[in-house]
Order: C-alpha cells, then structure tokens, then sequence
C-alpha cells in the first residue's frame, strides 16, 4: 500500500464530530443575520440625518468657513460611510453556490476593484476631512477658550495619525488577501 | 476539520456556518449540479473565505477529542498531517480535502470549477507532495 492510500484509510477511519446544530438554531440565526443587516442600514440612515441636523443646528450654512469646514468633514465621511457599505453589499451578493474557481475569480475582481478605493478615494477624502477641520480652526479659536482650543488641535493631531496607521493596517491585509487568492 | 487543522471547536463553528449558508441560498438551487455537489460548493467556498478573514492568526494544531481514545502514535500522525496539509495552497488544500473525503474526482471537478484531466494531474502531484511531507516529519 502507498503512502498516500495510508493517509487516506487512516483519515477515512477518523470520525468527524458532527455539530450540536439543528434545524431551528439555523433558522434562528439566518433570521438574525438579516436583523443585523437591517439595523446597520437604519444605524447608517440615522447617522447620516444626525450629521446633517448638526450642520443646519450649528447654522454653518450662514458662515462661509463654517459652511465648508463643516460641509467637508460630514461630506467626506459621508460618502466613505457609504461607499463601504455598498462595497460590502457587494461581496456578500457572490453566489456561494459557484464553483470554487469562479467565485475565488470573483473575490479577486472584488479586492482589485477595492484598491481604487483605498489608493484614490480614501486618501482623497482623508484630505478633505482634514482640509475641514484646518478650515475650521479659525471658527474654533474666535469661539472657544485658549485651553480647549490647544485641547482640540493636539487631540486632532494624534486622532488623525491614528486613523492614517489604522488604514494603512487595513489596506495593507487587503493586499495580502489578493496574494493569497492568486 | 482538515481546514482548521483538527480545531473541533472552530470546525463545529464553521459548519453551522455552512449550513446557515445553505438554509439561506436553498430558493437558488436550480439543479444544474447534484445538491451533494452544491452544498461541497458552499462548504469550499465558506471555508475558503473564512480562513482568509482568520489568516493574521496561527492556526494551533490541536487534536480533536474523540481522538482522546487512540494511542499517541495516531495522534502524532494526524498532527503532523494536518500540518503538512496547512502547508498547501488553499485551492490545493481543498482539492486534497475533497479527495481524502473520498469523493470522485468528476464530483471534485464540478465543485472546484476545473476539468477533469486537470484535477487528475492536479491530485497526483499534491498526493506526491502529501506523502513526502508526511514521510518527512
């Protein structure tokens, strides 16, 4: 007897356990999942009205600078909230079903097309939301005391380098799914 | 298991994984394959993405419990299988999988998407490499 054919009898031979699953618990957790789905649409919904009640509560449309600092953050983040969203939606719609070429073709499409987002649109608005806050600055100092105001640009300094190193880290495990897929 | 080298916990995960994955994509059978072929489909495809979300983190070779009756010779063995198995390309390590499972090759062909002729070749040459791994450990 082969090596292989050895192998193959002796991993034959070895049980596998079955899960403590039945047919409700699956049923359950498909109904969940979709829960699930529905709430991130309402909490993205919500979060996208919030933004935009504060922009017309701060009556940023009636102060130019105001106007575009503001208009820039909430903007940018907007459409990167959404883009995300959709992009996502989008992976979730492949057809398990296919066969396993097709589908890890699919994942490739996916992943190349997402290098768009993370090497044009990301930085692009990545910019602009810090071109909003350094166009707001001068609001900030005319309205807000000299301690909060130092408060607000060292806080920003450090969330903005943190953001920059948290994308950095998830594009870079992007690229690497695209190497493990070809 | 073969996937998660011999993790129970986490292969008793997956496959409630899969088959909330079936339950869901079940109105889009359409026949064109046998269902024991679908459901492999899903089942690849599943554990294929799955790893890849877990790939950042080592897999721990860890032997299933119902092992807990054989001698520790079997279970140096399966280590070192599922350890040479971990080594393969992932299309490779489905592919072998399949295989082990004893399933036919025309079936391992419609799953994975490549021809019949290829899949032979392909399985001959993981089953060389498979061997020699596991001579060698």
């Amino acid at each position: 007897m082969n090596d292989f054919q050895h192998i193959k009898e002796q991993w034959q031979q070895h049980q596998t356990p079955l899960p403590n699953t039945n047919i409700n618990e699956i049923i359950e957790r498909s109904q969940e999942i979709k829960r699930k789905q529905q709430i991130t649409k309402i909490v993205l919904g919500i979060t996208v009205l919030i933004l935009m009640a504060f922009f017309f509560y701060v009556s940023a449309y009636k102060n130019t600078r105001a106007f575009w600092g503001l208009g820039l953050m909430i903007g940018s983040l907007c459409i990167r909230i959404i883009m995300e969203y959709f992009s996502s939606l989008k992976k979730e719609r492949f057809p398990l079903y296919q066969n396993m070429l097709a589908f890890n073709q699919q994942l490739v499409n996916y992943y190349k097309s997402r290098r768009m987002i993370h090497y044009l649109w990301t930085p692009v608005l990545f910019a602009s939301y810090v071109f909003g806050f350094v166009l707001l600055l001068p609001v900030f100092k005319q309205q807000l005391s000299i301690g909060f105001f130092k408060y607000i640009i060292v806080s920003s300094i450090i969330i903005f380098i943190a953001l920059a190193v948290l994308i950095g880290f998830q594009v870079r495990k992007e690229l690497k799914i695209i190497k493990s897929l070809q | 298991m073969g996937y998660l080298s011999g993790n129970e916990a986490l292969a008793k995960d997956m496959a409630q994984e899969v088959f909330i994955k079936v339950w869901q994509y079940l109105k889009d059978f359409r026949g064109e394959a046998t269902i024991s072929t679908w459901i492999f489909r899903i089942t690849v495809n599943t554990c294929l993405q799955e790893l890849r979300k877990k790939k950042t983190k080592s897999l721990k070779i860890d032997i299933a419990s119902n092992e807990a009756n054989e001698d520790p010779e079997s279970e140096k063995q399966f280590a070192s299988m599922y350890r040479c198995i971990n080594k393969l390309s992932a299309e490779n390590k489905s592919i072998i999988l399949l295989e082990l499972e004893g399933l036919p090759q025309k079936e391992i062909a419609a799953i994975t998407g490549l021809n019949h002729a290829a899949i032979r070749t392909r399985i001959h040459r993981i089953k060389d490499q498979l061997s020699k791994c596991v001579k060698n450990e």
